[in-house]
Order: structure tokens, then C-alpha cells, then sequence
């Protein structure tokens, strides 16, 4: 059983039965297995060999997912990194990945990367001498997948590696979770190079159910969102709980909801536990499922909420642990063993043993896993994992600033990314200036919200930045 | 539809986005052709406001067929979306 399986058995079972579709087209498993056939034919044209590695830096479409499973075919690690990381960011995952192969939709170009676009791919493979008889490239359970860049601490992306085996064990276990059937219709809200995206289009193609692509312009437009919720009679939904927030508070979630809608799941940040009620209230037929796990494990724990979650007062649980892993706590903080753990950082040293995730977590009184926050820096804003280091390490490469400390303010949909920022003599840094800075080497959601200049940095009585005491200041609302 | 009318909403659009919305963009660069969602000015929350602003003031829900990064590259693109919208020839 390899990840590129799922496409080709349901190919087989039922070629009519719609597959993925994007805003405006759709793609039956037949046609689905057919173009990843000519896209594996295009790939072996161009010498990509089991092994390497192919970026594909595209919009979300039902082309970009074809050519994902050729490179799975193909025996190649799919590297999927969404359209709007900038050319400087896909510069600095390439040093890192060093594709044979980047697959392209658009007319932007990293300088001394070989690319393609798509649809000249498309061609090369239809006509190709390769094209007949593409048959894929056996691989092994531990054989790598795919590698999801997140942002790093050392200030670069880091590669999570993982394989056909650790993501068939969460896919196995979601799809009997949720008892998926060709029947399903998913939506995919998160991003390609996004975690969540594993289980909306490998549990979709388990089941031989549909995959509705939801773009990066969509997936932020709160009302239009809800306005796909029922015009595609999506049955599940997986996603950040902030998207679920938004909508309720912009979409009119409740009102018009839930539509076909009998499982909403989410995982990535906590869910503010009023507008979770609203939501239970309003639709106790729906499942509602809180997942947890880092990039590095993807989903290891699961919390079902039911009614009894009405009369809660704290946060709900990351329940239990889910898909074969073991969770235990050490000196508290989560430490995760089993088949989905990843085969390690690309480039590093292998993952050997269980995976300590950095976050905190404790038992409530029923025996389920509550998450208590991190141990290390790391943040999330609106579900998104990020590094101040890797912010900060950019800023300070600009000619205003000296030194910088980038911290989060505010939780959920008001999470605002803080820079404090001690400027080079004779110089003011502006904060327009900035974020055109940041916007050039990180993804949108990583770009500087707010800047405050300042002559240095609050210390700790052993000399680190008190990063607590710049919070503070940003929530006090005192000027810096 | 006339130049005028298209002036007028471009110009409330405008006046929009650099004075409710809260983007930390100097409003001088929110001009008509300034890229939105390159200079973060679109983000989820925002985009969900800017989006109820142009369902309450200008009638018009924006279907999700049309939340492409074309159409809302800029306020000159997402103005010519309202009127395309509004216009009773709309194939939606």
C-alpha cells in the first residue's frame, strides 16, 4: 500500500465517480488517474527518479493535486508549497530540498531552479515517449512522501519529511473515525503545504469520496465560504477553528448552515470555547471532532464534543491519543510514539524514538489530554505555526534594524504579530517599509502587524529577552 | 453603468479599506492599483469585513466562483467585480 494507491484503486473501482474539483473545474477518478499517468510520464521524460525531490509551487487545482500523485507515482517526495510564499522563501526551501523539479502555474521564477509550468508538463507527457504504459514506481512504507516546509527556528524553513506509511496510518484510522464513504464530499479549506490538506485529499481518495479545492482567495472570504459549504453539500470539513469563528461571525454559519454537513473537525489552535457552544447548540446532529498533533506527528490525539461540552467552562480536551500512536507526558510536556511519527527533518538526522512535540499538556479528571501552551517560543496565529526567529532573522537583515523581537499579542481571530525593533543609528524604521521587507521573504501570514521602536530589549535576571515582559507591553497598550 | 458611478464606488471603497479596516498600511499607499493581498491588506479577518462593507453598502454577495486572486488583486479589480455583480446581465 503506498499514498499513491487510494487515486488508482478508486480509478479502478468506480472511473466515473467524481474525484477533486476546483473553483472551476472537476476531475473523475478516471480522469484523475489518467492525468497523473501522463504527469508520471512527463517526470520520467525530465530524469526525475525515486528518491528526488519535486516542488510544486502552484495554486491550489485539480491540476496541482494530478501532479502531486505523479511525483507519488513516481516514487519521487512530493514538496507542495502554496502559490503565495514568496520567490525568496521558495529560494530558501530549495537550498534546502534540491529538487530535481519544480512544478509551476504561474510566471514567477526562482533564479538557478529548474522549473516547469504545468501545462508545458502536460504536454511533454501526452506526447512524450513515455507516454504509454506508465506504470508507478513500487515503494516501501517507510519510503518518504512528502515534506511539509514550516517555519524554523534557526531562522530557514524546516522540511517535516514523512512517509506513504506514517500518513496511510493517519488516513486509515480517520476514515473509519469518520466512517467516510464514497458518498462524502470533502472540502479542502487548508493549504496544500498545510498538514490539514493530508487528510482532506488522502481520507477523500481512501473513500472514493469528492475533494472540493477551496483557493487561497476563498479560504479567506468568510461569507462566500459558507456560500461553498452549501452549494457543494460538502459533508465534512476540516479546518483551523478561526475559519469556523469567521463564518459564524460573518457568514451567518448558524443561520444558513449546516446544510449536507455531518462532521466539522478542527486542529491548529484552540477554539474559543463561546462560539464552539453557539455551535454545538445550533446543530447537534453534526459530529464535531477537536484534533491535535504537530506537522511532525500530524493527527496523534482526538476529542469528540458532545452536549456535555455545553456546561463547560474551560477549554475542551485534545482527548485521547488516535491512530495507533502513544502519547504520554514527560516532565509535562507531550511526547508522541507510533506510525505517524515522521522519518525526521530533511537534512537532519532520522527521527529515532518517540517525538517530543515542545507542547505542554496535563490530565483533566476524566484522563484526557488538555493542551497547556509551549515550551519554546513557537506561536500560532489563526492556526499558522510560526517562529519569531525566522521573523525577526529576516528584519534584522534590513538596513534599519539592528536587532529584533518579534512576539504574538492577542489570541484567535485578534493574534497580531508584535516587532520590537532597535534601529541602526540614524536610521527610523517604517513600518510600511518593513512588512514590505517580510512580505518578500515569508508568507503572507508570517509579515510583521505592528512595529515598535526601542533602544533595547527588556532582559530576565539571566540575560535572555523577557519576551513575557514585551507581551505585556503590547497588551498594557503602553507606548514603546 | 457610467464613468461616474464607477468613480464613486472605487472612491468609497477607498475610503473604506484606509479608514475602517485597521490594515497598519499607511493609508496614502492604499491607492486603486496597490496590490492587496501582496501588501497584506487582505487577510482573513479583514477580508471578512470587507466583504460584509460591500454586502450592506453596495447589496451585493459576493458568490464563491468569484473570490479569485484576479478579482481581488486591487480596489480598481475588485470594483469592476461589484459592478459586474450588480449589472442585471450577470451570468453567475
Amino acid at each position: 500500500m503506498s499514498l499513491y494507491s487510494p487515486v488508482a484503486d478508486a480509478a479502478a473501482r468506480t472511473p466515473d465517480a467524481p474525484a477533486v474539483h476546483d473553483l472551476t473545474t472537476g476531475l473523475t477518478y478516471g480522469e484523475l488517474d489518467a492525468r497523473a499517468d501522463t504527469y508520471l510520464a512527463a517526470l520520467r521524460g525530465r530524469g526525475v527518479r525515486p528518491g528526488d525531490r519535486v516542488l510544486v509551487w502552484t495554486d491550489k487545482t485539480t491540476d496541482a493535486v494530478a501532479v502531486g500523485q505523479a511525483v507519488l507515482r513516481c516514487g519521487a517526495i512530493h514538496v507542495p508549497l502554496p502559490r503565495s510564499n514568496p520567490r525568496e522563501r521558495v529560494a530558501r526551501i530549495a537550498a534546502d530540498a534540491r529538487p530535481a523539479l519544480t512544478v509551476t502555474d504561474h510566471g514567477e521564477h526562482v533564479p538557478g531552479l529548474l522549473s516547469v509550468p504545468c501545462a508545458d508538463l502536460y504536454r511533454e507527457g501526452a506526447h512524450g515517449p513515455h507516454a504509454a504504459h506508465a506504470s508507478p514506481h513500487p515503494v516501501r512504507p517507510a519510503d518518504p512522501a512528502y515534506i511539509l516546509y514550516t517555519s524554523g527556528s534557526t531562522g530557514s524553513p524546516k522540511g517535516v519529511c514523512l512517509s506513504h506509511g506514517n500518513a496511510l496510518a493517519f488516513v486509515d484510522w480517520a476514515c473509519r473515525e469518520l466512517a467516510l464513504t464514497a458518498a462524502d464530499r470533502l472540502a479542502n479549506h487548508a493549504a496544500l503545504g498545510f498538514d490539514l490538506s493530508v487528510f482532506d485529499l488522502y481520507a477523500g481518495f481512501r473513500s472514493g469520496a469528492s475533494v472540493h479545492l477551496i483557493g487561497e482567495t476563498l479560504a479567506q472570504a468568510a461569507d462566500p465560504l459558507v456560500g461553498f459549504l452549501l452549494e457543494r453539500r460538502i459533508t465534512v470539513w476540516y479546518s483551523v477553528p478561526s475559519v469556523w469563528v469567521l463564518m459564524a461571525e460573518y457568514g451567518e454559519l448558524l443561520e444558513r448552515g449546516p446544510g449536507a454537513l455531518r462532521a466539522c473537525v478542527f486542529a491548529g489552535e484552540r477554539f474559543p470555547l463561546k462560539p464552539l457552544k453557539d455551535l454545538r447548540r445550533a446543530w447537534p446532529g453534526v459530529r464535531m471532532l477537536n484534533w491535535y498533533g504537530p506537522t511532525e506527528t500530524n493527527v496523534c490525539t482526538s476529542y469528540e464534543v458532545t452536549a456535555a461540552d455545553l456546561a463547560r467552562t474551560g477549554d475542551i480536551p485534545i482527548g485521547s491519543p488516535a491512530a495507533g500512536d502513544t502519547v504520554t507526558l514527560d516532565d509535562g510536556e507531550i511526547v508522541v510514539s507510533g506510525p505517524t511519527v515522521m522519518l525526521g527533518y530533511w537534512g537532519g538526522t532520522p527521527q529515532d524514538g518517540p517525538y517530543r512535540t515542545g507542547d505542554l499538556g496535563r490530565y483533566d479528571a476524566d484522563g484526557l489530554l488538555e493542551y497547556r501552551g509551549r515550551i519554546d517560543d513557537m506561536v500560532k496565529v489563526r492556526g499558522h505555526r510560526i517562529e519569531p526567529a525566522e521573523v525577526s532573522g529576516v528584519l534584522v537583515a534590513h538596513a534599519s534594524v539592528r536587532d529584533a523581537v518579534v512576539v504574538v499579542a492577542g489570541t484567535g481571530l485578534d493574534a497580531r504579530l508584535h516587532a520590537f525593533v532597535v534601529p541602526e543609528t540614524g536610521w527610523a524604521p517604517e513600518i510600511a517599509e518593513l512588512r514590505r521587507h517580510c512580505a518578500r521573504s515569508l508568507p503572507p501570514y508570517m509579515v510583521i502587524d505592528a512595529l515598535h521602536t526601542v533602544r533595547g530589549f527588556p532582559r530576565t535576571a539571566n540575560g535572555k529577552v523577557d519576551r513575557a515582559a514585551l507581551g505585556a507591553l503590547v497588551s498594557s497598550g503602553v507606548g514603546v | 453603468m457610467t464613468d461616474l458611478d464607477r468613480a464613486t464606488l472605487l472612491d468609497q471603497l477607498l475610503r473604506h479599506v484606509r479608514e475602517e479596516l485597521a490594515t497598519g498600511v499607511p493609508p496614502e499607499q492604499i491607492t486603486a492599483d496597490a496590490p492587496l493581498l501582496e501588501m497584506g491588506v487582505l487577510d482573513s479577518v479583514r477580508t471578512a469585513r470587507l466583504l460584509a462593507h460591500i454586502r450592506t453598502a453596495h447589496g451585493v454577495r459576493v458568490p464563491p466562483v468569484h473570490m479569485t486572486g484576479e478579482h481581488f488583486r486591487t480596489l480598481d479589480t475588485i470594483t469592476d467585480l461589484i459592478l459586474l455583480l450588480r449589472s442585471p446581465t450577470a451570468s453567475l
